[in-house]
């Protein structure tokens, strides 16, 4: 951990990943007016624009640059660097997703805060925050499971791109199916939140699933755990 | 390092069949070949990268193979590099190599991704043999290097693989290894590895592809 912590510091990554949660951030701004023209924003039709970006986008804006993480140690053949110092290909994976998991939340809470600073209201902060960092959780296990199996950058990004398709299109067949697009907009999970947001502020809290979605995010950790450990072969194949 | 009954195929290509080899210890072993022949699949293959056939009997220890698909992240510093291998090494093998390699004069705040090429050499060796390998196979290592840093690592790998303890292989395309560098020769050609008595016969098969 420490010594991805390292690499995240010395080549700026951090910025990178600030500089992802601002895109985010400014989309659902510019979104508001130019879409939904909406000229007076309030805090909580700005943080649901930004939700909606997350949910919408955050497979094209984040993907890149967390199958990069990856892709980028079997390009450069970093990998028997990890396997010296026994860091296995489990061990690997989950250090990577962890790194993420830290710089992108942390990046997405200081936003916020500072959002909710400008608007001097904190009344939403903690369940929007509990929304974007699980948003960010189960995206960045997925999209770096894909980078951890395919050794190529373009090939990883386009199988996380199909197989999130297929997840949109299955869930869209029946409510029973939601669980295959947890997060997107089509979700209960999102139009609840949306209807929680639209009621503020007497919004109930049993429209907000966020323990739920934890349970989700932890399944979806083990399933993804599962597949590492039965690719780990293909780890030192895809990085010598 | 003893191969016996020895087979090695990538996809539908044989490299290597039935091959009975020695690699002894204490003297570097070099292994010429022209491109293509699988000298890259068999460093791979002894280790354990590759699935081969028959057996590789070796002491006990462990392997290191220190080539162009061994790298050090290269956005790490020496100090950083230095700090891990403190977490994981022998502190006085690691004492003795930095010693060894001579790197008083590599800064150790800098980003690897902007050192010479003989100085990134220098820490992939520095890293790779502070796990204390007994059995080093070398991919190439001094290709591609200007003069002085050659001069500098053939130096090293003098010192500290003419010892006892170390079987070594140093797979390579450039004849200025075995000037500088005594030891024994082989040739891989043909599906197998055979031992050259001598270094100008070894040269001049090399240099004939293979013929003699």
């Amino acid at each position: 951990m420490k010594i991805e912590l390292r690499r995240y510091i010395n080549s700026a990554s951090i910025f990178i990943v600030f500089g992802l949660t601002g895109l985010c951030f400014l989309l659902g701004y510019i979104l508001l007016f130019t879409i939904d023209k909406v000229y007076e924003i309030s805090l909580p039709l700005l943080f649901e624009s930004v939700y909606t970006v997350y949910t919408q986008f955050g497979m094209f804006v984040l993907s890149p640059f967390i199958i990069s993480n990856i892709s980028s140690d079997y390009k450069d053949k970093n990998i028997l660097f990890y396997k010296t110092i026994n860091i296995s290909p489990l061990k690997y994976y989950v250090n990577k997703v962890v790194i993420s998991i830290i710089t992108f939340s942390l990046a997405v809470i200081v936003f916020s805060t500072v959002m909710c600073i400008i608007y001097s209201d904190f009344s939403i902060w903690n369940v929007m925050i509990s929304y974007f960092v699980n948003v960010i959780i189960a995206y960045i296990l997925i999209i770096s499971l894909w980078a951890f199996i395919f050794r190529d950058f373009i090939v990883a990004f386009f199988v996380n791109f199909t197989v999130w398709i297929i997840g949109i299109v299955i869930s869209s067949i029946s409510e029973a199916f939601s669980l295959f697009a947890y997060y997107d907009a089509s979700s209960p999970l999102y139009l609840n939140l949306m209807d929680y947001m639209d009621l503020l502020p007497n919004g109930s809290h049993d429209l907000l699933s966020v323990s739920f979605s934890v349970l989700y995010n932890l399944i979806l950790f083990l399933i993804c755990i599962i597949i590492v450990f039965s690719f780990k072969r293909r780890w030192i194949k895809n990085g010598v | 390092m003893i191969m016996e009954n020895y087979g090695l195929r990538v996809g539908n290509k044989t490299l290597l069949e039935k091959l009975n080899i020695t690699f002894p210890k204490g003297r570097i072993n070099h292994l010429l070949g022209k491109n293509g022949v699988g000298k890259s699949c068999f460093a791979k293959a002894c280790g354990g990268l590759l699935n081969y056939s028959g057996n590789i009997i070796i002491s006990d220890g462990l392997l290191s193979l220190i080539g162009s698909y061994s790298n050090i992240p290269q956005n790490l510093k020496l100090k950083n590099i230095i700090t891990i291998l403190n977490k994981n090494f022998d502190n006085n093998l690691i004492k003795h190599l930095y010693k060894l390699l001579n790197f008083d004069n590599i800064p150790d705040n800098q980003l690897i991704k902007s050192m010479s090429d003989g100085q990134k050499q220098k820490i992939k060796l520095f890293y790779y043999l502070s796990a204390n390998p007994t059995i080093i196979i070398l991919d190439e290592f001094t290709s591609a290097l200007d003069k002085t840093s050659t001069l500098d690592i053939y130096n090293f790998f003098n010192k500290y693989l003419n010892n006892p303890r170390i079987t070594s292989i140093n797979i390579t395309h450039n004849l200025s290894d075995l000037k500088y560098m005594d030891g024994n020769y082989y040739i891989f050609d043909n599906k197998t590895i055979d031992l050259i008595e001598d270094k100008e016969e070894a040269v001049s098969r090399y240099l004939n592809g293979g013929l003699l």
